[in-house]
């Protein structure tokens, strides 16, 4: 119910923007209003998603080390561990989509065109430019995917295992940035 | 009926007996080395993730309320001192370079905890991408430090690059804002955009009247960087003079002793048009005012 509230909200919201019917600049408020909201979603989403991707890698690299180095088998362990991150791309997926939601239903209200200048806007000109975004849901969503992939590259950074642990459960191919 | 009890008690106490003999077998399975590396890997895993958490938590944190001085000027024309003095304090209070600062802190505080948690493990092994190895070489960048605390320090260095790239994607204003306070040089990662360099000079050493700047053109997408020549100083005494400069609805002051590091950043402007300019100067008894126009060109 609060998802289908929040799609609906952010529709509105892109509607106010294919149709430009804006009263007046956005205010300070709304401004400021909008950055949070883009920081908090950004930084939840990367925490859920770094929690789950560290959790199934976690669990899959303790059975292969239990292995290589104990000569324990391996396969229920990993059984398990495929079962556990099984649900993870989608688990991601859906965090992500709400979580844009939110950013847009905040700062679909102000015209992509402030939102890209820096003076008296929040300076997303570049950020906007380089994924071509023509509107706030564009905008938002290149945000969020620029800022997953960090998360992924931030995982393999910190666990070089972590590529191979996510093929071994299957799911690295949704995961393409924890990599070299 | 106490006997009845007895046997109750039996089977439930000689299988929890067998359970405790079985954990014990299959504790005493995990060898040191493995153990070893899995506490290596997971407080590098776990020390990392905090890290950057708080890194990322700091500098949003800190550019949030830089930005809120900057926006309620630009938008609201409110007076950005009382608001920009606070902002400042706590920015370099967290993320100054000084020893003492937060981030400085959460930067020993995985550097030190990672680095004991891998002493055991030892440095080939975290290097090894062989069985039983952790990988690390297969990061080209810190592949060939010599021992675990430059490894440690390695791997905190790319994660850094990292967080300060998401910072950079979601508050963009952020590089131009620490730079603007002194704190740009902390963060290269947080890239700056382009920028037309001015820099405010005198007709002769200590004369108090300035140079004109004329017309300043800069490229749509850039932004202006002003900085003042050691030769504005004037009038002697203390060195306490200030350029307050203002372009269209923003206003930075940049105080003695001029040079590079004291610097004033604007924009960057997005769309061609032409955007007022002063630029004041008072040291001592030198006041002298210079103004025109900054030309935003395709």
């Amino acid at each position: 119910m609060n998802r289908n509230k929040i799609l609906v909200a952010a529709l509105a919201a892109a509607l106010i923007l294919q149709t430009g019917s804006f009263a007046s600049a956005a205010t300070s408020k709304e401004l400021l209003n909008c950055q949070k909201q883009f920081e908090s979603q950004v930084r939840s989403f990367t925490n859920v998603m770094y929690l789950r991707l560290y959790g199934c890698a976690q669990k899959v690299v303790e059975c292969k080390l239990a292995d290589e180095i104990d000569a324990v088998d391996p396969t229920t362990c990993l059984a398990r561990a495929a079962t556990l991150c099984g649900a993870t791309p989608t688990k991601v997926a859906d965090a992500l989509a709400s979580k844009a939601a939110k950013v847009v239903q905040r700062c679909g209200l102000i015209p992509l065109a402030e939102l890209e200048q820096y003076v008296e806007g929040l300076g997303f000109f570049n950020v906007s430019a380089g994924c071509s975004a023509g509107s706030v849901t564009d905008l938002v969503n290149c945000v969020f995917a620029d800022a997953r992939c960090s998360t992924e590259r931030e995982l393999f950074l910190i666990d070089p295992r972590a590529q191979d642990s996510l093929t071994t459960a299957g799911i690295a191919a949704s995961f393409p940035c924890v990599a070299p | 009926m106490n006997i009845d009890y007895g046997r109750k008690l039996a089977l439930p106490m000689t299988v929890a007996f067998c359970a405790t003999l079985v954990a014990g077998v299959a504790r005493v399975e995990a060898s040191p080395a493995f153990t070893a590396a899995k506490t290596c890997r997971k407080t590098i895993s776990v020390q990392g993730r905090n890290y950057a958490k708080k890194r990322l938590s700091l500098l949003l944190n800190c550019v949030d309320r830089l930005l809120k001085c900057e926006i309620q000027l630009e938008v609201d024309a409110t007076n950005p001192n009382a608001c920009r003095d606070l902002a400042i304090k706590s920015c370099n209070a967290r993320l100054g370079a000084g020893a003492d600062t937060t981030l400085s802190k959460a930067q020993a505080a995985f550097d030190s905890k990672s680095a004991t948690a891998c002493l055991v493990f030892d440095l080939p092994s975290m290097l090894s991408n062989g069985p039983g190895g952790l990988w690390y070489a297969n990061d080209a960048e810190c592949a060939g430090e010599p021992d675990i605390p430059s490894l440690v320090d390695c791997i905190r260095e790319n994660v850094e690059e990292e967080v300060d790239a998401t910072v950079a994607q979601v508050k963009p204003r952020a590089a131009l804002l620490l730079s603007n306070v002194g704190l740009g040089d902390e963060f290269p990662n947080i890239p700056l955009p382009p920028t037309v360099d001015v820099e405010i000079n005198s007709t002769a050493p200590g004369s108090g009247t300035l140079v004109d700047p004329g017309t300043i053109n800069v490229p749509v997408g850039s932004a202006l960087r002003i900085t003042g020549n050691p030769d504005l100083s004037c009038g002697g005494g203390a060195s306490n003079g200030r350029l307050t400069i203002t372009v269209g609805t923003q206003e930075l002051t940049i105080k003695e002793p001029w040079g590079p590091n004291e610097v004033a950043i604007f924009g960057p402007f997005t769309a061609t048009g032409t955007i007022a300019y002063s630029i004041d100067f008072k040291d001592q008894a030198c006041d002298d005012v210079a103004s025109g126009d900054v030309d935003v060109v395709p």
